[in-house]
């Protein structure tokens, strides 16, 4: 059974590399100043001056939105770097330790792993207080217990696996052994797992700054964006349509991807080792 | 007398490929029909279309008559009455083929009365069932869930259901191939039993041919779609016509061609285990007890034994892939417990000895091509002899097409997975191997083409071989020397032919009335063919 | 057997008992850890001298250790006393209650609705399965995965209560009831659907055929408790997620649920209300998963074995 490969849109790569070159763009300093407030044009709609308007302190809404994607796209990412290196690390050295401490550090994962990620990331912002690294490390905290369980199943088949037990038959030394044969396929599952958490870190970072307990109130990720427009939701429906609509169309792109990822390793993946 | 079951012209289709054709059976009543023949010959589909339980995909043609009813025009209102009325059938997997969530009690009431529940009538008649199944322990069986009842129980319980109807024929199949041998024997006896007892007709799909040549009447076989011979089962035996049969009553019947093989000049002892003993945890009784046993350069030692005796355990063991709660064990003079105390001290006793697996699909890592694997293991031999030469020699040794370098695991099928599980071995040049059931999964002629392949190597690289295994018959072919193993502790111990002669001991002597069930046909054979001469 | 359930059910009860107390400890920690508490606000609006303010807090019993302030709010808490708000002066936990039902409607009905949904479009896309109702599922799976409810409930506010002037902005369960139950829908379809399609292959469905049995028996006591056993292990999740959903609904549209009550309560510095809201939605989220563990033990019998 060879590899398959279905064809299928690229429109969500598309989509993204667009994003990372605006919001580069943005970061770069060669859109106009979204911080940059003018109110004499306040709450304006798309115009040749502003693409897309202007939000109720006459920030350039377009601008707004490319510093956004940048922001928005860069704090989901960092969340998801820390849930992966923080679940995933913390799990296998639980279960290289084994005993006690393994069953205690999964009793933690379990129990954070049942509550609804927004309830938890609202909990720990309401103590600790807006930020950007605050935002990620909740953020990574809530994602952390899914890779620590895709961490600890791919650490114990790859244990049990006959070919790891068959590569040290042959004379193979441990490191040898885990890079040539464990590693890789832990990896695998972890970087699939880190495409599907990314669109829900973006949600959730998105409805934490929405609330008002995520990034600080200056930093305009989307959520923030969004959180201001919905004030205005009446005078500038288009300033809190376009947010969301981008945010929307990103999540979906992302999610798509992520989908995608575990499709492909389902069609071809690594099979379990019979015990 | 009008036959109980005919098949006449039988066609199944999926959609435009046709996937049996022309397929003409007769079945009698009280007869026993066994279809033989390999995965993919039509066996089960045939079978299928007989119980009217073709995946709905499927679509047959031409006529099926079960007692003057032409089965394949029935409704299905007309065969839910027919299945409660004349047709029975077991399947495969006796495990995955009972309810999980209820008890086998609701199953039985449902094959009994349709429901559930089981009112004081039926109750009894489904303890006369399970009683006639050989499960006496009723109470038990009653209230027990599939998972909690052996492979061999599970095919009891489902033969109990199939029985509760007073079937007069009952189609299985494949009912005892996810069973070990010993369990294999016992089902295959109650269903003659059964037969006999009710008058019961049986239909009964296998690929071997071994187990069924003693009970069946009749033999059907089937190659590609075809039915490419049929008729009484001694002279479907004897006097097989079509080229298939013959070679499926050859490889069933007839030993390994054995190359002469020279035992070494000066045989000196390459491995020697004593006293080695084993629990493991949390377990009531030892797995390994007192276990003494040495093999010598150029021999071949067979290990034999049920499942359950330890024979696996004592070979992770001599490899190291264990550790002996007790006792000693030697590989050309390493310790193979010592082997893991530095990489220098694994790689020098990876040189010396090395195992082959029973599960070849767990024991090749799946993302990594043949070349990838052979390369690794070459690494490790410390030659120097250029890498793409070796890798299409070690192929060609143990016959792969070089070709196949490029595949990874999934696209070769069984018989070539082994064959490069045992190139990885022979890449470090052992001078031992241990074999765990290397050939237990396999089909009958592909068990004795690997066989074939291991006798040869050990000639031609002069090693050594322990062979684990349960096929008495096999072994005997081809090792020198036996160890009987039961529950672990070896029972007797010696030369092949001796033992074979007079048995000592009472798992020896029933590990050859399961294996040598071939002697009563033999014995038929000889005196067939004398009275024709 | 029935010692068996009882067992697990109590091993199941216990472990759930404890981790509520986790999780009360861990919010009442983390908002404790917040700098200032309630006598710097009274401070800050002149109504307390510093000299007072020390008093004050002893009364309050704030300077004790963070360990035996929760041995006293737990004890109260117990009793049904979680404080009083500090913006209303009312007791916190009436305050809840009269929140509860707007949260109990909301939550309870998306979960019906889109069970039934999701339920009903896998059966539908099992029996034909020839296209269009597979297809359904694969997109309702998609957009519960893909599309966040936040974003779907602000369009939805834009669309019929802005633009359209079909609904009012504030206060409606009809649309935030529709959305949720898309989302639930669409987690338990595709795995339900896929879980039908194997059930029906396994060997048991053939016994039972060729046992004789009727169609309808076959689904109704065969494929649809192993099917109900998978929906009960993803009822933990899915709960999960609705109770995030809900919190976020009940903000965008404006509704007096215990999400809600709990966001106002954070914007307004109001820490009894804002601990005991999401000790309440967490303590939810745990008991609801127990539940579906106990369900699990009751529907199939493999899993009482204690390991």
């Amino acid at each position: 059974m060879a590899r398959q490969t279905v064809k299928q849109s690229a429109w969500p790569w598309a989509l993204l590399a667009v994003l990372a070159a605006t919001g580069l763009a943005a970061a770069l300093g060669l859109t106009q100043d979204p911080y940059a407030q003018d109110f004499m044009a306040r709450n304006q709609g798309p115009s040749p001056a502003h693409w897309l308007g202007t939000d109720q302190f006459g920030r350039d809404l377009m601008s707004r939105l490319m510093a956004g994607a940048w922001l928005t796209l860069s704090v989901a990412a960092g969340a998801t770097l820390m849930a992966l290196l923080g679940g995933a690390g913390v799990a296998l050295a639980a279960c290289m330790i084994g005993g006690w401490v393994r069953a205690a550090v999964f009793t933690v994962f379990d129990l954070l792993r049942t509550l609804p990620p927004i309830l938890v990331g609202l909990a720990i912002m309401t103590a600790l207080g807006a930020g950007t690294v605050t935002v990620i490390f909740a953020i990574g905290l809530t994602f952390a217990p899914l890779f620590a369980y895709i961490a600890s199943a791919a650490y114990d088949r790859e244990r049990l696996a006959g070919y790891a037990m068959a590569a040290r038959l042959m004379g193979g030394s441990t490191l040898s052994v885990a890079w040539r044969h464990m590693l890789p396929n832990i990896a695998g599952a972890l970087i699939t797992q880190a495409a599907i958490v990314m669109p829900r870190a973006v949600t959730t970072e998105s409805v934490l700054s929405f609330l008002g307990v995520g990034v600080a109130p200056d930093t305009p990720t989307w959520g923030r964006i969004i959180a201001a427009a919905s004030e205005y939701a009446e005078e500038a429906p288009l300033s809190l349509a376009v947010p969301v609509l981008t945010l929307a169309c990103t999540t979906l792109a992302l999610s798509l991807i992520g989908h995608r990822l575990r499709r492909a390793e389902r069609l071809d993946p690594v099979p379990e080792a019979t015990p | 007398m009008t036959p109980l079951l005919t098949v006449q012209n039988l066609q199944i289709r999926a959609g435009a490929r046709t996937l049996v054709t022309g397929v003409d059976l007769a079945l009698n009543e009280g007869e026993f029909l066994a279809v033989i023949g390999e995965s993919g010959s039509g066996k089960s589909l045939t079978s299928m279309a007989c119980c009217g339980l073709l995946p709905f995909e499927l679509t047959a043609h031409g006529a099926i008559r079960f007692a003057q009813h032409d089965v394949l025009a029935l409704t299905p209102s007309e065969w839910r009455s027919l299945r409660r009325n004349g047709v029975a059938a077991i399947f495969q997997d006796p495990m995955s083929s009972l309810n999980p969530l209820m008890t086998v009690s609701a199953q039985l009431a449902e094959a009994i009365n349709g429901t559930t529940r089981l009112d004081l009538a039926s109750a009894d008649a489904a303890r006369n069932l399970l009683r006639e199944v050989g499960l006496h322990d009723t109470e038990r069986m009653l209230n027990a869930y599939s998972y909690q009842l052996s492979g061999g129980q599970q095919q009891r319980v489902l033969i109990a259901m199939a029985l509760a109807t007073n079937p007069r024929l009952l189609i299985a199949d494949e009912p005892t191939t996810a069973l070990d041998a010993s369990t294999q024997a016992q089902v295959i006896e109650l269903l003659q039993r059964l037969r006999q007892q009710r008058g019961m007709a049986i239909l009964m799909v296998t690929h071997d041919l071994s187990i069924v040549r003693s009970v069946a009447d009749t033999i059907a076989v089937f190659h590609h779609g075809r039915c490419v011979e049929q008729g009484k089962a001694s002279a479907v035996i004897t006097h097989p016509q079509h080229v298939y049969t013959r070679a499926l009553v050859g490889a069933s019947m007839q030993g390994v061609d054995l190359p002469l093989r020279k035992p070494a000049q000066a045989p000196h002892t390459v491995l020697h285990a004593r006293n080695v003993a084993f629990r493991y945890p949390n377990a009531v009784r030892m797995a390994l007890q007192g276990v003494k046993l040495s093999l010598k350069a150029g021999e071949c030692l067979g290990i034999v034994g049920e499942s359950g005796s330890g024979k696996s355990t004592l070979a992770k063991i001599l490899v190291g892939a264990m550790q002996a709660d007790s006792g000693t064990v030697e590989v050309c003079g390493l310790s193979p417990r010592d082997r893991w105390r530095s990489t220098r001290r694994n790689l020098a006793f990876a040189r010396k000895c090395q195992y082959i697996f029973q599960d070849t699909t767990g024991s090749l890592n799946p993302s990594h091509t043949v070349a990838r694997t052979l390369q690794e293991a070459l690494l490790r031999s410390g030659d120097t002899i250029t890498p793409t030469d070796r890798l299409s020699e070690l192929m060609t040794e143990v016959g792969l097409d070089p070709e196949l370098l490029s595949r990874r695991p999934d696209g070769l099928s069984g018989g070539q997975r082994q064959r490069v599980v045992i190139a990885r071995a022979l890449a470090v040049n052992p001078e031992v191997l241990v074999c765990d059931e290397p050939v237990s999964a396999l089909d009958a002629h592909l068990q004795k083409q690997i066989v074939n392949l291991l006798v040869r190597l050990l000639g031609s690289r002069r090693m050594a071989m322990v062979f684990i295994g349960h096929d008495l018959a096999l072994m005997s072919k081809f090792c020198d020397r036996l160890a009987v193993m039961d529950q672990g502790v070896i029972v007797e111990q010696g030369v092949t032919a001796d033992m074979l002669g007079a048995p000592q001991s009472t798992a020896l002597q029933t590990l050859m009335d399961h294996s040598f069930s071939d002697r009563a046909g033999s014995a038929r054979k000889r005196a067939l063919l004398s009275c024709a001469a | 057997m029935n010692t068996a359930i009882v067992t697990r059910s109590l091993v199941v009860t216990a472990r759930m008992l404890l981790s509520i107390v986790a999780i009360a400890f861990v919010v009442f920690f983390l908002i404790r850890s917040i700098p200032g508490d309630i006598t710097d606000l009274y401070v800050a609006s002149g109504d307390l001298s510093a000299s007072q303010q020390e008093r004050m807090r002893s009364e309050l019993g704030l300077d004790a250790h963070v360990f035996e302030q929760f041995q006293v709010w737990s004890t109260q808490a117990m009793q049904g006393d979680l404080g009083k708000s500090l913006r209303f002066h009312t007791s916190v936990a009436a305050m809840l209650l009269d929140a509860l039902p707007h949260t109990l409607t909301l939550t309870a009905g998306a979960l019906i609705t889109g069970l039934s949904l999701g339920g009903l479009l896998a059966l539908l896309a099992c029996a034909f399965p020839t296209g269009r109702w597979r297809r359904g599922v694969e997109l309702l799976n998609v957009w519960s995965i893909a599309m966040p409810s936040f974003c779907i409930g602000i369009i939805a506010v834009l669309v019929f209560s802005i633009w359209l002037q079909w609904l009012p902005i504030r206060g409606q369960l009809l649309t935030p009831i529709i959305i949720l139950s898309l989302d639930v829908a669409g987690q338990v379809a595709k795995p339900l659907y896929e879980e039908l399609m194997d059930i029906t292959r396994r060997g048991f469905v053939r016994t039972a055929r060729a046992k004789g049995l009727g169609n309808w028996q076959i689904v109704y006591r065969h494929i649809l408790p192993n099917a109900a056993a998978v929906v009960i292990s993803l009822a933990g999740v899915i709960f999960g997620n609705l109770i995030g959903g809900t919190l976020t609904m009940e903000i965008v549209f404006g509704l007096n649920g215990v999400g809600g009550l709990t966001f106002t309560a954070i914007q307004g510095r109001d820490y009894p209300l804002v601990q005991a809201g999401i000790t309440w939605l967490a303590v939810a989220v745990v008991i609801m998963n127990q539940l579906a563990r106990m369900a699990s033990l009751w529907i199939d019998p493999r899993l009482r074995s204690i390991k």
